[in-house]
């Protein structure tokens, strides 16, 4: 087991008199990237702040190393912090800016000057020691950012939003690079993003919160295909959120009254009984017309076509059945592709792709 | 800004000069407002006398004090009037400018005299005004008045009230400029979109919307101009006496501190009524 | 008719600027053409031309002795003001809030006084105290009127600039004073230095407060002209005069290239 980096038990943040975080307890291990991800007001960036330094704790713990830091000023904590606005000093040119904290640590000059080289080759920005920061594009004062903080050495690496303010290619590049980086040099990480394609691309682990809680905590599969609770189910990714209640046990599978009226067959034994909520993505739900068969072990249900929406690399369509619509994505080229809004739909699906969620 | 209680600490430590030499002045600005409410008493010496409002009922029926007060009233609406009507075209001038360049040699021109010692200006107005001065050199060349003729321009209030217009001015330019820059100039196109020649637009929406500005600028002038002290003294000589003048000579020539300390607390009162009223204004203007 | 208003409405706005503009540099160019003047009186025009009047300010005891003061005593004033203003600013900017905003209605309200009663109260306050006045009361009440302008100007830069730099250099583990020297200051500079040219303007052509303070072999330069045209006609007036006028050109250039004319008065752009 690596060593754990960083480690909050019940931490609590306030402001004022409203809790802002409540009860955040988790760990980050050496060499992980670990990314908290929710909506805005979720908390997660005061998170980030509280162990940055910049907000004080309220209750629970925070320790670095095994050292309880909440009463540790910002500026005694080993870690690094990459800024969402990058906050390199104007004045200062990219290598003084990436020498600025290690020339304050009163290094030798040697070593601050291979730090600060090594730092430009991991970010390959070589070139651009002797440049100020308005003269550099976005993505490289975004760069310089995490140089700087590289420079430091620090045990743990804090992100705020890193990729929110490049736009979408340079941001999709920016990840697999970033990524890749960090993951050569041995880093440890804790990034803060709403953009969960983001989070579910550059993570070890994924810190799921909403409203100042956290509701969930797993790799990026676990969360996707096995979310909590409705709203992990909803944050991410799409998918088809289903009320039902429990029916009846079916062999190896069970059986769910839903809304519509019919029962849904869910693989796998649901160990209590009462009310659930039953995920689907959208992905995994195949179309169509009336007539064609399915595979008969599949759920399947009959609606009529009231939105299609062209993607690019796939169509969605929306089925309205029974007061609910449920959503499908199919490959574009394919034949149920080419429905008419209006028409009569079936929308099948296998019993092992449903989810099912406690209420 | 951080968890720790030491930043909280230094940045009162950060706090302490300034505070310190704030009781320093206050301790003497009380002081002397203690005086007023002694009968008699001068400078050097103690504070002697019964206690109580005498000295204040003194100042405010004494004809002397009075005709001071009705002058520096007076001539304090003049100079207002008188900055405002000169100040709001060149303030215009200043914020409507496309070019920066006209607009920083602008300022340039405001800010030159501004930055100038008064004394050097209300010297240069006396060359100007005075018996031998310019003007009255010009109107003698051009056979308006005789030879050896002159008009008494100086040591009235016509004159005072000119130096004080000329002091108060740069404050009312760069007062009227910094309120006008955030003005919204599409209110303007939208007005002349509606039909409304620039007069109009001029009237009915610049100037309503430029209100507050010139309600600041002619706030500061009033003030300026009611404790103006070395304008009256160079330009008006003895013959015009502002409250100003009247403190300096109560407190260090007739030893009378009591009445300087009296008329000190009514010029700090007028001030302050001033910047209350002038709050006011702005407030119902702004709720209208 | 809407034409010839507008034309009359025009008219009058050239007027109104020229008159202005005539009113702000006619006296002052009337007091540099006398100062050449060859006359042992001020006569316009000037019946002959002479340097001499110039040599007269620097021959003459009282001119450069009370400029001298005036010098000490707004070198003086202008580190001590601006050093309390920069650190009563920026302990305020740490720590934002309602006593913040209550402290800096505090700090600003000398410019409520009058100066003839800031004087008389220093004046009062040294003789209780046993000071006397001279140089020391005088830099005392010089403080007090320009300390509400350095305070601004810094109060003002530090408005503009990015709290998240300081948390940027917490984050290198920079300790808070070393923030302040390597980051904020360098950054704030442009409004120190407008606030430092301000407080020394003040102090230097200070009339009204001084004048209350002065001592039989002390007084400032504004002051000593003030005394010398009382009993003097000669144009040695117009020529120190001149002297101060080329000074405050040169100061407002020197302005104009720091920072800007129009910030220094409030009348900049926020995109410059």
């Amino acid at each position: 087991m690596s060593e754990i980096v960083l480690s909050l038990s019940a931490v609590e943040i306030r402001y004022g008199a409203s809790k802002v975080v409540e009860a955040a307890s988790f760990d980050v291990r050496d060499g992980e990237f670990v990314t908290l991800l929710g909506p805005s007001g979720s908390g997660k960036t005061s998170l980030l702040r509280a162990i940055a330094g910049f907000v004080p704790v309220a209750a629970g713990e925070v320790r670095l190393l095994g050292h309880r830091v909440n009463d540790m000023p910002a500026y005694e904590r080993d870690v690094g912090l990459v800024f969402q606005n990058y906050a390199l000093f104007p004045h200062m040119t990219v290598a003084e800016n990436l020498s600025f904290g290690p020339r304050m640590m009163k290094l030798p000059t040697a070593e601050t000057a291979t730090r600060v080289d090594e730092a430009l080759q991991h970010v390959r920005l070589g070139a651009y020691a002797g440049r100020y920061p308005h003269e550099l594009s976005g993505g490289q004062q975004q760069r310089v950012a995490i140089a700087r903080a590289l420079a430091m050495r620090s045990k743990l690496l804090l992100l705020d939003e890193p990729m929110s303010n490049l736009d979408a290619r340079l941001r999709a590049e920016m990840r697999v690079e970033l990524v890749a980086l960090l993951r050569g040099i041995g880093a440890t990480a804790l990034s803060v993003t709403h953009n969960q394609e983001e989070a579910l691309a550059m993570s070890d682990r994924v810190i799921v919160m909403a409203e100042g809680g956290i509701r969930q905590i797993g790799t990026p599969g676990e969360i996707y295909r096995f979310p909590a609770d409705a709203f992990v189910a909803g944050f991410i990714g799409d998918a088809n959120v289903i009320e039902a209640t429990f029916a009846a046990v079916d062999g190896e599978a069970t059986r769910f009254t839903v809304p519509w009226g019919e029962t849904v067959r869910a693989a796998g034994r649901a160990p209590e009984e009462g009310d659930a909520l039953l995920l689907l993505r959208p992905e995994s739900v195949g179309v169509c017309a009336p007539g064609e068969a399915p595979d008969v072990a599949s759920n399947r249900v009959r609606g009529r076509l009231v939105a299609r929406a062209y993607m690019g690399a796939y169509v969605e369509m929306r089925a309205a059945l029974g007061g609910i619509e449920l959503v499908a994505k199919v490959p574009a080229d394919h034949a149920s592709a080419h429905l008419a809004l209006g028409d009569d739909i079936v929308l099948h699906w296998r019993p092992d792709v449903v989810r099912v969620i406690r209420r | 800004m951080t968890g720790s209680r030491g930043p909280a600490l230094d940045s009162r430590l950060l706090l302490l000069p300034a505070l310190l030499v704030f009781a320093a002045f206050a301790a003497a600005l009380l002081d002397l407002l203690s005086w007023s409410f002694h009968a008699t008493g001068r400078i050097g010496a103690a504070p002697s006398g019964e206690l109580g409002l005498s000295v204040y009922a003194r100042v405010l029926s004494d004809p002397l004090y009075l005709s001071a007060l009705a002058t520096t009233l007076r001539l304090s609406a003049v100079a207002t009037a008188g900055s405002l009507l000169l100040g709001l075209p060149i303030a215009f001038w200043i914020v409507r400018t496309p070019s920066a360049r006209m607009r920083a040699t602008l300022i340039i021109l405001v800010a030159v005299p501004f930055m100038t010692s008064l004394i050097v200006r209300l010297y240069a107005l006396l060359l100007a005004l005075g018996n031998n001065g310019l003007v009255n050199r010009a109107l003698q060349a051009t056979g308006v008045i005789a030879e050896n003729d002159f008009i008494p321009l100086i040591r009235n209030e016509t004159s005072v009230a000119i130096g004080l217009v000329y002091f108060v001015l740069p404050f009312v330019v760069f007062t009227l400029a910094g309120s006008f820059k955030r003005f919204d100039r599409t209110l303007e196109e939208a007005a002349a979109n509606l039909g409304a020649d620039e007069l109009v637009v001029l009237f009915r929406v610049t100037l309503p919307l430029m209100a507050p500005g010139i309600l600041a600028a002619g706030t500061l002038a009033f003030v300026l101009a009611g404790t103006a002290f070395a304008t009256p003294l160079v330009l008006g000589g003895s013959a015009v006496r502002m409250v100003a003048n009247v403190i300096y000579d109560q407190a260090l020539f007739a030893q009378n501190l009591p009445v300087a300390a009296a008329l000190s607390a009514v010029a700090l009162a007028f001030t302050i009524a001033c910047l209350w009223l002038a709050g006011r204004l702005g407030r119902w203007g702004s709720n209208a | 008719m809407a034409r010839a208003r507008l034309r009359v409405a025009v008219g009058l706005l050239w007027l109104l600027r020229i008159g202005a503009f005539v009113l702000l540099f006619a006296p002052i160019a009337l007091v540099i053409a006398m100062s050449f003047g060859g006359d042992a009186y001020a006569t316009f025009p000037p019946r002959s031309w002479s340097f001499k009047w110039y040599l007269n300010v620097f021959r003459r005891d009282e001119f450069a002795s009370s400029f001298l003061t005036s010098l000490t005593v707004a070198a003086l004033v202008t580190p001590i003001s601006v050093g309390i203003g920069t650190l009563a600013a920026y302990g305020l900017w740490r720590r934002p809030g309602a006593t913040a905003r209550a402290l800096e209605s505090v700090f600003m309200s000398p410019v409520l006084l009058p100066l003839v009663v800031t004087g008389l109260a220093v004046l009062v306050f040294v003789n209780r105290v046993g000071i006397g006045t001279g140089i020391p009361a005088i830099v005392g009440a010089h403080v007090a009127i320009t300390f509400p302008y350095a305070f601004r100007a810094v109060l003002a830069a530090l408005g503009r600039y990015d709290r998240r730099l300081d948390e940027a250099a917490a984050s290198l583990k920079v300790r808070p004073f070393r923030t302040f020297w390597h980051v904020t200051l360098p950054l704030i500079r442009p409004g120190i230095v407008a606030g430092a040219m301000f407080a020394f303007v003040m102090s230097f052509d200070d009339f009204a407060a001084t004048i209350f303070l002065i001592a039989p072999d002390t007084r400032t330069l504004p002051i000593a002209i003030y005394q010398y045209m009382e009993f003097n006609l000669d144009p040695t007036v117009s020529a120190v005069s001149s002297l101060l006028v080329v000074l405050a050109t040169i100061g407002v250039l020197v302005v104009e290239r720091v920072i800007g004319v129009d910030r220094f008065f409030g009348i900049g752009d926020s995109t410059r």
